[in-house]
């Protein structure tokens, strides 16, 4: 696993209230739908991320990250377009 | 600079709580300096303590709430809410004589969730800093 991916699983983990290893075994699963996420904790989600890594996730990327693996590929594009 | 009658245009708080009596710099969307004079007169000094009066650290904190939701989300119809307060510290205690000086700056924004890193001086001496989260909602209609 990635550095990356460690640290977002982390962040993830501590926002959203869950273990990492569950978090991990649901990468695909929908935040909303079926980890207990509102909106407002999916924007504190996004936050978060934006904090960890430094970068900056515009509005209208938002509402296609809905799973671990869906931030997870944004992060990684932005930590890319940053180097 | 805005005094407290434009402050109440601005903010919902009312006695006995509303915790900032002066806005002395302001730009919209960005940071905020306020300023709040402590009276030994306040109703909280009562309680704590009879023995030393000392202002609670979460008043504190609720005045540099007040100090960002100038600057936050002042649309018609819309009103900040409190979702965090991060990082909190209390360097010094304030006392009854103390006039704090309230800077907010937001430092975060994710579409309506806003994030501030706030700090309150007495005397140019940090007292107390924290880092501050709110979501910008419509104001319940009456």
């Amino acid at each position: 696993m990635s550095e990356v991916e460690q640290k977002l699983a982390h962040i993830i983990a501590e926002v959203v209230e869950i273990e990492k290893n569950e978090l991990l075994q649901k990468r695909d699963v929908n935040f909303f739908k079926e980890l207990g996420v509102d909106s407002l904790l999916g924007l504190e989600l996004v936050a978060a991320v934006e904090r960890e890594f430094d970068i900056k996730i515009e509005d209208e990327e938002i509402t296609d990250l809905d799973t671990f693996d869906a931030i997870l590929n944004l992060t990684n594009k932005k930590l890319e377009v940053k180097k | 600079m805005l005094d407290i009658t434009r402050i109440q245009n601005l903010l919902q708080h009312r006695y006995p709580f509303l915790l900032i009596d002066r806005v002395l710099e302001f730009e919209e969307g960005k940071r905020v300096k306020a300023i709040k004079h402590v009276s030994f007169n306040e109703n909280f000094f009562q309680g704590h303590f009879p023995s030393e009066p000392i202002m609670p650290g979460v008043l504190i904190i609720e005045a540099m709430a007040q100090a960002s939701a100038i600057i936050i989300g002042k649309e018609e119809g819309y009103t900040g809410l409190l979702t965090g307060i991060y990082k909190a510290e209390f360097k010094v205690p304030v006392r009854p004589g103390d006039t704090i000086t309230l800077e907010s700056e937001i430092v975060q924004r994710v579409k309506n969730l806003i994030r501030v890193k706030a700090t309150a001086t007495v005397n140019e001496k940090l007292v107390t800093k924290a880092e501050l989260g709110f979501v910008v909602v419509e104001k319940p209609s009456k």
